[in-house]
């Protein structure tokens, strides 16, 4: 076989077996991919993604899937691609309630978001016991924040106030 | 000997041909073809020079040789040969110890339906349900009730696209049977591999019951397997 045959040949063994591999190490070539991978995988969705966040050495999808939400996360893996990351079945909306919210915590980092039910919120803070955090930005109808570290099982009160400033709602988790 | 003369043509050629992983392979290949010349001309009665002469001056101008010889030994082509041959061997070898490892784990480990004693077996009842969730197919295979009232539920499930490397499945569902009762507490255990096998085991399942029925409903995903089951305790 001449050396052009040999490298076609070759070309087209690697064309079939490097996607297997891909499939079979769990690798993706974008964060989208993995994530929305890792819903079918484990019987979610598929969501809608409201908002992602890029930290770089992983993403994460902040989305809505009928009654649920969720935070779903991919990670970098050998530089390149991108793998299955964490939590990625949501927690069901309390459409009873002004908002509903969890968190997710880590020694790394940790996560608490939520959607709001109750249009008149404009602002959410979380009460720690020697911080507060103000969250108004948001994500269509949904909240986000991400603190890195452990925080030491200190998780806050959540609290919903309107334009006015007045408290429309507390939570504590 | 003048074999220098000949050494001094061969070096030659080969300096102009870039891909020098094929050099020596040129190399063979003009010694043979000299060599040939040369001993054919010796046959003929001309002397070792004369021969050596002569073989020269039929195997052509070097510089002539070496580019046409640059043009058919590519160094891009070459190149792109010898990596993409070096990827293939070594994606063969990790494909054969990858799928090779969960092919055997998935052949060779049991689903636990032997483990269950014989003598302490009620009702051994083997079963075809097959039920699909997106991409994962999940076969329950045996139904075995034992004399200390446990109910064991075997399955194999797969999925079709990540073959092993997606979420495994967590729960197949809520057990309950067609008195109203709902079964959580017993174990489970499962095997790795392309194809899981899976073992369910409640503890305290009514011997009145006639129905064993499995209902999953998770996220949109619904199926329910309502399972006969005759007289447990015959």
């Amino acid at each position: 076989m001449n050396r052009k045959k040999k490298l076609i040949r070759n070309l087209l063994i690697l064309a079939v077996l490097i996607p297997i591999l891909f499939n079979r190490m769990g690798l993706y070539l974008t964060a989208e991919a993995a994530h929305r991978a890792s819903e079918r995988s484990i019987h979610y969705g598929p969501s809608e993604i409201i908002h992602v966040e890029d930290f770089g050495y992983k993403k994460m999808f902040l989305c809505k899937y009928d009654r649920w939400i969720s935070c779903n996360t991919s990670k970098r893996a050998l530089g390149l691609f991108w793998q299955f990351g964490n939590q990625v079945t949501g927690i069901e909306n309390k459409e009873e309630l002004p908002f509903t919210f969890t968190w997710l915590g880590t020694n790394v980092d940790g996560v608490i978001y939520g959607i709001i039910n109750e249009p008149s919120i404009t602002e959410i803070k979380l009460i720690y016991l020697d911080a507060t955090v103000i969250i108004d930005t948001f994500y269509e109808d949904m909240f986000f924040y991400r603190w890195e570290g452990s925080n030491n099982n200190d998780y806050p009160k959540v609290q919903g106030y309107n334009a006015e400033g007045e408290l429309v709602y507390e939570s504590k988790y | 000997m003048h074999w220098y003369k000949k050494d001094a043509f061969i070096k030659t050629v080969l300096s102009k041909v870039k891909f020098t992983l094929d050099r020596e392979a040129i190399r063979d290949e003009l010694d043979s073809h000299f060599e040939d010349r040369y001993h054919y001309e010796l046959s003929k009665g001309t002397t070792s020079e004369e021969a050596m002469e002569k073989s020269l001056t039929a195997m052509g101008d070097p510089n002539e040789i070496g580019a046409e010889l640059n043009k058919i030994h590519s160094p891009i082509i070459g190149w792109l040969s010898v990596i993409t041959s070096v990827i293939k061997v070594v994606l063969i070898v990790f494909s054969v110890f990858a799928f090779g490892s969960m092919a055997i784990v998935s052949l060779f480990s049991s689903n636990g339906v032997h483990h269950i004693p014989k003598d302490n077996i009620l009702y051994h009842l083997e079963i075809n349900e097959e039920v699909t969730i997106d991409d994962r197919t999940i076969k329950y295979t045996d139904i075995i009730y034992d004399k200390d009232h446990n109910m064991h539920i075997f399955s194999r499930n797969y999925d079709s696209k990540l073959w092993g490397t997606g979420w495994s499945l967590g729960s197949i569902g809520i057990i309950s049977d067609d008195l109203g009762n709902e079964y959580f507490s017993g174990g489970s255990s499962s095997s790795s591999g392309i194809i899981t096998k899976s073992h369910r085991k409640l503890k305290d399942f009514s011997e009145k019951a006639s129905q064993l029925i499995i209902t999953y409903d998770q996220y949109n995903r619904y199926y329910q397997i309502i399972i006969p089951l005759g007289e447990l305790n015959e």
